[in-house]
């Protein structure tokens, strides 16, 4: 007789242990009256705002427009942070040029910047896509210039008397180097990523997610509120496994990430 | 016709190497494999400075296409520089440094350093690759690398991750890579300084065994004058600069260890090193 569960489906589900016994908890505490549902719904009462959010596309457009506020911001702010972060790694001159600037500018903290912002883009997408840009920009900034300048020097040593051109050496050599020291520069990123935007949507929007959440709360909707933080969580683990993905594919011959 | 035939053998052991070896820088070639490929080093009045310090002075030497060359001598007597200055890393700040070759293009140069540097993120197959420069066609390069890693004993690790690999045999990958273009010279820069002792004396025979079916002129600088006894045909002792001492090494190959004409050649060259240190 094989037992019912191998050692390997058990080790598959211990993380998902003490989750379950919490949302059972809660499920508990709620239909017995233990907890007021006006303060804390029910997980059943959350599928339920979120079936009813789904149906009426109210979710999908919040969701879309969060999402699509989100990518616009991570590309622009990651894609200037890299650009900066590749030329101050490779050209000194750029570096004394830029570098003092930017860890000035980097100890301001971004959210601080939101009644500027609100004064100058109102609270229209610019406002949005400013500051989730700002705060992405940073640690994709740090973390390229970082790897750049960790690269083995013996290793492009050997690249040059090996005859290769500059574009091979930063391709086959300087680039891949980095790429780990980048990858942690993309996890802190989409991190600030969701919790920008999800600021920035609280306190100055008329859609998105954290404007659900917002208006919610006005109406004591208490189920959509917990609805939009479940989703800011789901969102959150979602980025993280595409990182995860990511490195699996990029990083294989590094023996770090090769069984993470 | 008649001098050269009543002279003692040239490859016989018996002979004494000191008359040469006294004759500084003159030391003739022989023993050396037949050489289509080699390339020649003649270096003149070498001089070379960092920040006002002479590290080579006055240097000449001239090494035949094809022989395997031991550059010897303490840390900071100049050897690295001069093995980076004939390969064209570094400059010189005078004299004249001429690589010639029998072939109609000139071979290339490569080096093999002490750490095997090979590049993490490249499979095995790849990174002796990297060795061919660029260029070429990607399935002729793969045929080529291949090739190389046979001639290491290393083809089943093809396409395995630098990481997964000894050092030994990490080692053996990058002497495939400095091999793969068919070298006409090749710098070994103390490559088998970090290697356990079973390990050094199995690579050692691996590389004299590829030198004398190439025929690439090899320079080898090592401190370990046992390892410079047994597989060069032609010992160089590096001084301040200068070259103190240049001995042929007389001994049929193969070498067997523990040969008493390598042991008594070895005794002498140690010698002179330790002797460098002796108040004046």
């Amino acid at each position: 007789m094989t037992p019912f569960l191998t050692t390997r489906t058990l080790e598959r589900l211990t993380p998902w242990l003490v989750p379950a016994v919490i949302l059972l908890g809660w499920q508990v505490a709620a239909s017995t009256g233990l907890v007021s549902t006006r303060f804390m719904p029910a997980p059943s009462g959350v599928v339920a705002a979120g079936w009813e959010a789904a149906r009426s596309g109210e979710l999908w457009t919040n969701l879309s427009i969060s999402f699509a506020r989100a990518a616009v911001g991570f590309l622009i702010g990651g894609g200037i942070g890299f650009a900066l972060g590749l030329a101050n790694g490779l050209s000194r001159l750029s570096e004394r040029l830029t570098d003092t600037t930017l860890q000035m500018i980097r100890n301001i903290p971004h959210l601080s910047l939101i009644p500027l912002v609100i004064l100058w883009f109102g609270i229209d997408e610019e406002a949005k896509l400013f500051l989730v840009a700002i705060g992405v920009f940073f640690p994709v900034y740090a973390n390229t210039l970082h790897g750049i300048r960790s690269v083995d020097p013996q290793l492009v040593e050997m690249g040059r008397v090996y005859g290769m051109s500059p574009t091979t050496l930063f391709t086959r050599v300087v680039l891949p180097g980095a790429l780990p020291s980048i990858f942690v520069g993309l996890r802190y990123a989409l991190g600030i990523m969701w919790l920008t935007l999800i600021v920035a949507e609280t306190i100055s929007a008329s859609s998105g997610l954290g404007y659900m959440a917002m208006q919610a709360r006005e109406f004591m909707l208490v189920d959509v509120v917990v609805l939009a933080i479940v989703i800011y969580a789901g969102l959150g683990k979602a980025a993280d496994a595409v990182t995860r993905l990511l490195e699996r594919r990029f990083l294989a011959w590094n023996p770090a990430y090769r069984n993470a | 016709m008649l001098a050269t035939a009543l002279r003692v053998p040239e490859d016989s052991p018996i002979r004494d190497p000191k008359p040469r070896g006294v004759a500084a820088s003159k030391a003739p070639a022989r023993a050396a494999p037949p050489s289509a490929t080699g390339i020649g080093v003649t270096l003149r009045d070498l001089r070379k400075d960092f920040d006002g310090h002479t590290v080579i002075e006055g240097l000449d030497l001239h090494i035949p296409a094809g022989q395997f060359v031991a550059v010897v001598g303490r840390s900071g007597c100049g050897k690295s520089t001069l093995l980076r200055l004939i390969l064209g890393l570094e400059q010189p700040s005078a004299g004249r440094i001429a690589l010639e070759s029998g072939a109609v293009r000139t071979p290339p140069k490569r080096i093999m350093f002490q750490e095997p540097r090979l590049l993490p993120w490249a499979r095995v197959v790849d990174n002796v690759a990297v060795g061919l420069g660029e260029g070429g066609r990607k399935a002729e390069r793969r045929a080529r690398a291949q090739a190389a890693l046979a001639e290491v004993g290393l083809s089943e690790k093809a396409g395995n991750w630098p990481a997964t690999l000894s050092g030994g045999q990490r080692q053996r990958v990058a002497l495939a890579r400095a091999l793969v273009s068919r070298p006409g010279l090749l710098a070994l820069d103390e490559p088998l300084g970090a290697l356990d002792a079973l390990t050094r004396i199995d690579m050692q025979a691996m590389i004299e065994r590829i030198w004398r079916a190439q025929g690439f002129t090899a320079i080898l600088v090592t401190h370990d004058v046992a390892e410079a006894v047994a597989m060069a045909d032609r010992i160089l002792v590096v001084e301040a600069g200068r070259i103190a001492l240049d001995v042929a090494v007389d001994v049929p190959r193969p070498r067997r260890r523990g040969d008493a004409d390598l042991a008594a050649l070895e005794g002498r060259i140690l010698d002179h090193l330790l002797s460098e240190r002796a108040p004046s």
